[in-house]
């Protein structure tokens, strides 16, 4: 007597690919026929199952659903599009922020930078939180593209450094320049 | 040339002359291709979760996938193929997090009744509702190998390399899964 059959022979015998020679010990065998009939009462009610047709929907579905797919890929190509045009608009300020801070610092020189003194950098550093920064801070808190918040993220710290460097007006004329290019985006 | 005309000259290609269409930018294609294959797919998607409401909504989420995955498309398999595999995947996706809605089955509208008096119609019609309710209580990969090998017919190989694993691993999955409803429905 040959050893009983593994669950994958059995699942063979089930399937009709098991081999001659455990073909041969299924034929002898009364516990392994047991277990291959047992598998077979459930594959024979999966079966059942299985050989129901599919109910066919209503005649107008095929012609709803074609309308459905149209819409669903129109709204998402529209979605990819407004999303790459705002991420492009954000993109083109932080451009202009860079030339709005490179300007700035050119037009600096390094010893006023060094005579200011703690109490001085202490209100300069308060008064970062004016309207531009409120501004780029209200923009990037609005922004529910959760790529473009990480993407941006990394860089607030550097918006905070870079609008540190711009004096009063050069901050609001970079908060103008920013608010144009976003009206324009969303347009 | 008249919308009309163009659907009419799109209907005449085969698969692969519609997908190249489409890629080169001939949208309209895509409902070509639609049309074409929502039957099929719609069917695939039903054997999964049993109601035309979810069918549809899987449905509409294949083709959505399709369209964003077609430039992909080389015509190494036949659309219809790269279709049934986009639409079990997607429904595999979906059905992992969500149990299926079972409508009660219909018993009239299985495929072969002949021959049957209505009482072992109505009685088979209880034995598929019972055979469902246990395959949704499956781990969700017992699960997956049953709707695969059953309910679509692909090769323990063809499961193998959806689910990932080797195909000694998706017999053994199927195994299992077949001892688990023996136990619940014998219970
Ligand atoms: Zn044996």
């Amino acid at each position: 007597m040959t050893t009983h059959l593994t669950d994958d022979e059995r699942l063979d015998a089930l399937e009709g690919t098991v081999d001659a020679a455990r073909s041969a010990h299924l034929h002898d065998c009364a516990a392994c026929r047991r277990e291959v009939a047992d598998l077979r009462q459930v594959w024979d009610g999966l079966m059942v199952d299985a050989r129901t047709e599919v109910p066919e929907p209503p005649p107008m579905f095929w012609d709803q659903l074609q309308v459905r797919v149209g819409s669903a890929v129109d709204t998402r190509t529209a979605a990819w599009w407004m999303g790459a045009r705002g991420w492009m608009s954000l993109a083109a300020a932080a451009a202009m922020l860079l030339l709005v801070v490179s300007w700035g610092a050119r037009q600096r020189t390094p010893v006023a930078d060094v005579v200011v003194s703690q109490a001085d950098a202490a209100i300069e550093t308060e008064a970062i939180g004016d309207t531009a920064q409120q501004f780029v801070s209200d923009v990037l808190a609005s922004l529910e593209d959760e790529a473009v918040h990480e993407v941006l993220r990394p860089a607030t710290g550097a918006f905070d450094d870079a609008l540190a460097t711009l004096s009063a007006s050069e901050r609001e004329a970079f908060a103008r320049l920013l608010q144009a290019e976003l009206t324009e985006g969303s347009e | 040339m008249t919308d009309s005309k163009v659907t009419a000259d799109l209907s005449a290609l085969d698969d692969l002359a519609l997908v190249r269409s489409f890629v080169d930018g001939e949208r309209t294609a895509f409902d070509t291709i639609v049309a074409r294959h929502q039957r099929a797919v719609y069917q695939v998607c039903y054997r999964f979760v049993h109601n035309h409401e979810d069918a549809a909504d899987l449905t509409q989420d294949v083709f959505v996938r399709a369209f964003k995955g077609l430039k992909a498309f080389r015509g190494d398999a036949k659309l219809s193929t790269w279709l049934h595999r986009v639409a079990v995947n997607v429904c595999l996706n979906r059905t992992a997090l969500v149990r299926p809605g079972i409508e009660p089955l219909d018993p009239a509208r299985h495929v072969d009744d002949r021959s049957e008096d209505a009482f072992g119609m109505v009685a088979r019609g209880e034995r598929a509702a019972d055979v469902r309710r246990a395959i949704a209580q499956l781990p969700p990969k017992q699960r997956a190998t049953v709707m695969l090998r059953v309910y679509q017919e692909l090769s323990h190989e063809a499961i193998a390399e959806i689910l990932g694993g080797t195909v000694g691993a998706a017999k053994a999955n199927f195994f299992h899964a077949l001892g688990n409803l023996k136990r619940m429905l014998e219970s």
